[in-house]
Order: structure tokens, then sequence, then C-alpha cells
């Protein structure tokens, strides 16, 4: 019967109560979709992240990115990349030698990354023969063949087909130049990659070097991120000295604590757009018992114990969450996979999007638990707006009440 | 030797929220024994309904006591005081004071409900009292769909529902018209006569006060006369 009322009560000043309902459904609305939009910008970051900068995982010389010297190659490589094309969930591998160098043009010069590639294993790896703008894509026995992202191209005021002089430590240590001519402008959703990225065949690159078919960098890529801790551990085991494996988790700290801190950013966001909603419950709650003073005197008066007084103000209260809930939970499911199928198009946005490594279009995201989640912290939140109305209600002596207009 | 129900020792209420104290209830004595049928009576203002809330356990005295069958509510906790008005107090309001969002079967079996009674014997008990009050029928519509004589005696077998030893009414045919006042008067009437159930009226209203065979009037917060009579039957 408690439960009847407060249901009834509920629909007493339906525009009262509708006012709330909207307001939690609003409420719940866009505290998800802004979780799941940042969950799709963050997924949007690592995956790109790992499509075209770290893939899954990468084997260095234990020193080389400590030191960042070029004499730290991969020992027993052959033997590594052995082992990492037998390891299964690995789809593709692509070995690379990694310099410091400065290219330069006519006009001005710049601080690079200087990649040696296998074109073929490269573009299976980060798909770079897919992100050409300019140009084409580096060709398995070219000669003097150079990709230049378009940042740096414009960084430099060259043309997609200019000469570049490319000034390196070979490994003996001493200072090499070459020229190289721009065979193909690269793109990345990384502003970063495109202003330091330059790719050369690596065979090219070791012969002027001097490697001796020694690589720095030894990039994987798994079929899916779900492999990666377990394939990360197995590889470990069978990778001699001489070479480290590291996840991209281990290789982005950023990346890693972004996804580290998502869910304390979801229960600020959401803690903030409950609070907010709570007083309005708050307020609500406390004006309908305000106005039945009376009634709920006239309860206590021929009954009513305080704990079924208050279970009642409670049940009121969740009632209302409830509904606000039942709404709000199924339309922010459905924004989410409208826009989740659909996208959402920042392109107007893109330069500053780059800087961080997003991309322009955004896929809202979010696990089923999360909306569980967010479900029940609203009914907390519920409930803890109850408990002053209720305590309101509590406080009303019988007599005095039964004679309230 | 008649059993005593009610015994109000000494009960004074004094009213300090405003500026000057209100003197509500003045050093009162009194006995009800069961089966009775008393109008507490007089003016306005001379304490009637502050003397029936506090024998109803509604209000606390300044000083004094109220001893029922033995029990001494005034010294009850809230909670206490609620279980013992749940199980002993019947309550009619003036103004009827249903629950709005409640149907009157609703508003009847709540409180049985609120006892534990089992639901065969509620829906049963209603329906009885549903009848006793003339209304078997209305017993789907809410309060609002009710005339006030009605509603009144909705009130009415509300406050039987839990079978209470006594029935405190305030001003109860107030808001009636003379047939309802009447009517209700006479369920009262049966139902003190075949179940020796005790009423206790705070009333000016003549049609009661006739119809009572106590009748204690206040004035100024005393007692100034305490008389039984004869009572006029309805045909008189």
């Amino acid at each position: 019967m408690l439960f009847v009322i407060a249901w009834r009560n509920i629909w007493r000043n339906k525009t009262r109560s509708a006012v709330i309902i909207v307001s939690v459904l609003l409420g719940l609305w866009a505290g998800i979709f802004i979780i799941a939009f940042f969950m799709g910008m963050t997924n949007e970051q690592i995956d790109t992240a790992i499509a075209q900068q770290f893939s899954h995982m990468q084997v260095h010389h234990p020193k080389f990115r400590e030191l960042d010297e070029a004499v730290y190659t991969i020992e027993n490589r052959e033997k590594v990349v052995e082992l990492v094309k037998k390891e299964p969930g690995i789809i593709a591998s692509s070995e690379r030698i990694v310099i410091t160098a400065m290219a330069a043009s006519a006009y001005s010069s710049s601080g690079i990354s200087l990649l040696g590639v296998d074109p073929e294993k490269e573009a299976a790896v980060t798909g770079l023969s897919g992100r050409i703008d300019q140009g084409k894509y580096l060709e398995e026995n070219g000669r003097n063949q150079l990709l230049i992202g378009k940042k740096l191209l414009e960084k430099l005021k060259l043309d997609s087909n200019s000469k570049v002089i490319l000034t390196f430590q070979d490994a003996s240590g001493e200072l090499t130049s070459a020229a190289f001519r721009i065979t193909g402008v690269f793109t990345a959703a990384s502003t970063f990659t495109e202003e330091n990225m330059v790719y050369i065949n690596r065979r090219e690159l070791d012969s002027l070097a001097g490697f001796r078919g020694g690589i720095h960098e030894l990039a994987i890529l798994l079929q899916s991120n779900d492999q990666l801790e377990n394939t990360a551990a197995a590889l470990r085991q069978k990778i001699p000295g001489g070479a480290r494996l590291e996840t991209w988790k281990q290789l982005s700290p950023d990346l890693r604590l972004m996804i580290d801190s998502f869910e304390q950013y979801m229960y600020i966001i959401i803690g903030i757009l409950l609070i907010a909603l709570a007083f309005g419950i708050v307020n609500t709650m406390l004006m309908s018992v305000l106005e039945r003073q009376k009634e709920l005197g006239v309860l206590m008066a021929v009954g009513l114990n305080k704990s079924k007084l208050f279970s009642m103000i409670l049940l009121e209260t969740i009632g209302i969450t409830f509904l606000g809930c039942l709404a709000g939970l199924p339309l922010a499911w459905l924004t989410v996979m409208i826009t989740n199928h659909t996208g959402i198009n920042l392109s107007q946005f893109s330069e500053g999007l780059a800087m961080y490594g997003f991309g322009n279009i955004i896929y809202p995201d979010l696990e089923s638990s999360y909306y569980w989640k967010v479900a029940g912290m609203s009914i907390s939140a519920a409930i803890l707006a109850a408990i002053y109305p209720a305590y309101k209600a509590l406080q009303l002596q019988p007599a005095v009440a039964i004679r309230k207009i | 030797m008649e059993k005593a129900v009610i015994d109000a020792h000494n009960i004074s209420k004094v009213y300090d929220e405003g500026p000057v104290p209100v003197n509500a209830v003045r050093d009162v004595h009194l006995h009800i024994n069961r089966g009775e049928f008393v109008a507490l009576v007089g003016p306005s203002g001379s304490g009637k309904t502050t003397l029936l809330n506090i024998i109803g356990g509604l209000d606390k005295p300044t000083t004094g006591q109220v001893i029922i069958n033995g029990v001494n509510i005034t010294g009850l906790s809230a909670n206490a005081l609620i279980d013992f008005r749940l199980k002993n107090i019947g309550f009619v309001f003036q103004s009827f004071n249903l629950i709005p969002v409640l149907t009157a079967k609703e508003n009847i079996e709540f409180i049985m409900l609120l006892q534990k009674i089992p639901k065969n014997q509620r829906q049963e008990r209603v329906q009885k009292l549903l009848e006793e009050v003339g209304m078997p029928d209305k017993g789907d519509a809410r309060p609002g769909e009710l005339s006030g004589g009605q509603q009144q005696r909705v009130a009415v077998a509300r406050a039987l529902a839990s079978k209470p030893q006594f029935v405190l009414a305030d001003e109860p045919t107030a808001n009636l018209d003379s047939t309802a006042a009447s009517n209700l008067l006479d369920i009262m009437e049966k139902l003190n006569r075949e179940e020796d159930m005790t009423f206790i009226f705070s009333t000016h209203d003549q049609r009661v006060i006739k119809r009572a065979r106590r009748v204690v009037t206040l004035v100024d917060g005393k007692i100034a006369s305490d008389t039984k009579q004869t009572p006029l039957v309805h045909d008189e």
C-alpha cells in the first residue's frame, strides 16, 4: 500500500513530477553522451596511435629508447624477427632503422626522426601507403625516394617533388649527408607524426649509415588489442637478451594514463550532474512534503510510524528518479548507437584535434556496464536527495500538522 | 462497576510559541468509562480540540498524565505512541482528512494493513464497514468523487477499521448538512450501542450535543460542568 500511495503521489502533481522526470532524463542523457563522446575520442586516439604510431608492440635494444643512440640495434635480430613471425595473433611486423636526423631545404631545416623501412611491411603495419596525400608511396627497390609528412613539407616550404638534404650520424658516429627526392607526402592524425617522421627505404639507409642489416625497432601489429597482454607475455618469455619488448601502454604512458583515469573522469562528470539533479529533487520533494503536511499528519495520527513515513517519501523519490532513468537510459543508448554509427564530424576543429592525435570524426562509444553504473548512481543520488524532505516529514507533529490548511 | 478506559489527571497545556503564552487547557481531570458517548462542548477557543488531541496522544500535555487502560501514554516515545494509537484509537476529523490518492476502500484498508491483518480478513471487514456506514457501492470512489457526508462516513469507517476501544471525533458534523449529520450520528450511536465502542466528540453542534449521553463543558480550558443526560433519539 505504501508503494501504491507513493506511486499515486508521484502523479498527483503531473507537471511538477514531469519536470523532475525530464530533468533526470536530460541529466542522464547528457551525462552518458558526454562520457560516450570522451570514450569515443579516447578510443579514436588509442586506435590512431596504434595504427599510425606505436603499433601494438615494439622491440628495441634495452638501451635504445633510454639513450636514443643509433649504436643500439636489436641483438639477435634474425631470431627475434623469426620468433615474432611464428607467434600466433600477430598479423604484421615492420623492421625499422630509426635515427635522429636533420632535414634541410633551400629555405629551412628541421630536426626529424628518420625511419628506414621495408615499404610493404611498413604499409601492412601502419597503413602508410593508404595515407599518401600527394605523389606516391615508396617502392621496394626505389632509389633516393623519401616520404615526408604534410606539415613538415609546409614547414620546409617544399613542393611535393623537391629535393631534401638529410644529415645524420652513421653507425660509426660520422656525420653523413645525402640528397633525396620527395616521392610522396603523407598525412597522419597526429601533428607530431606529420612534422617529425620521414620515411626512406631501409636498405638504402643501411647502406648509407652502415648498420649492416641491423635494426633499431621492430613494430608488431596484432589482430586485436585484446590479445596484447597475453601475446606480450608469451613473446617476452621467448625473446633473448639484447632485445626488449614493450606494449603501446609502455611506449606511450600518457595514453595509458588517459585510459586509467577515464573512469575517474566519468565519475566526476556524472557526480557533478547528479549533484545538480539532487538539488532539484530535494527542492521538489520538499515542496511536496510541505504541501502535504496535513495529510502526513493524518497518516501519523492513524498509525503510520516514522520508518514507514520515511519509506514512503523515499519510495516517491526513487520512483520519480526511476522513471527518469527509464526514459533517459534508452534515449542515451539510442543516441550513442546512432552517433557511433554515423560519427560526429568535427573537421572544423581538425587542426586542434590533430595536435592531440584525434581524428576528425568521433564515434561515441560506451560499454553497457557504464549505463548500469550511471543508473545506480542516479538512484543513490535520489536516496540521498530524499533524506532531507523525509527528515522534515518526520519532524511533523500530528496535532499541528492536521490543523494546517 | 464500569471499566475505566481513559483517566486524565491534572491536564494542562500551555502554548508559548507566540509573544503571550496561551493556557489552552487548565488542570483538567476527566474519567471516561467504556461504552460512553461523550460530547466535549464549549465555545471556540475553550480547549475542546486540544483536550481531545491530548487524550488521543496526538499532542503532549504541558503537565499531567493520560492513562489509558493502565498505560501512561504521556510517557511513550513518538513511535510507541503511533503504535498505541493504531491499536486503540480511531480518529474522525472535522474536515474528513481522507488520503486523496486512495479510494474509499483503500482508505479503510490502510489502517488494517498497518496492523498486518491478512488480506482476506481486510477485504471482508472493509466491505462490512462500508455497508455499516451505508456506502456498500462507493468503495472504489476516491475522496474527491464523494460528497462531504459520504467522505465523513468513510472517515468513520476508517476510524473503526482497527476495531479501536474508543473513537475520538473532532467536530465531526461541522462540515455536514443536517441530513448527513443525522445519518452520521445514527451510525455512531448504533456502533456505540451494538459494539460497546466509546465515542468522544468535541463539538458545539447542538445536534450532536442533544444525542450525547454525557456532556462535558469546557470554558477557558477548564471543565465548567460534567453532566449525564438522556439523549434525544433520532426520531425525536
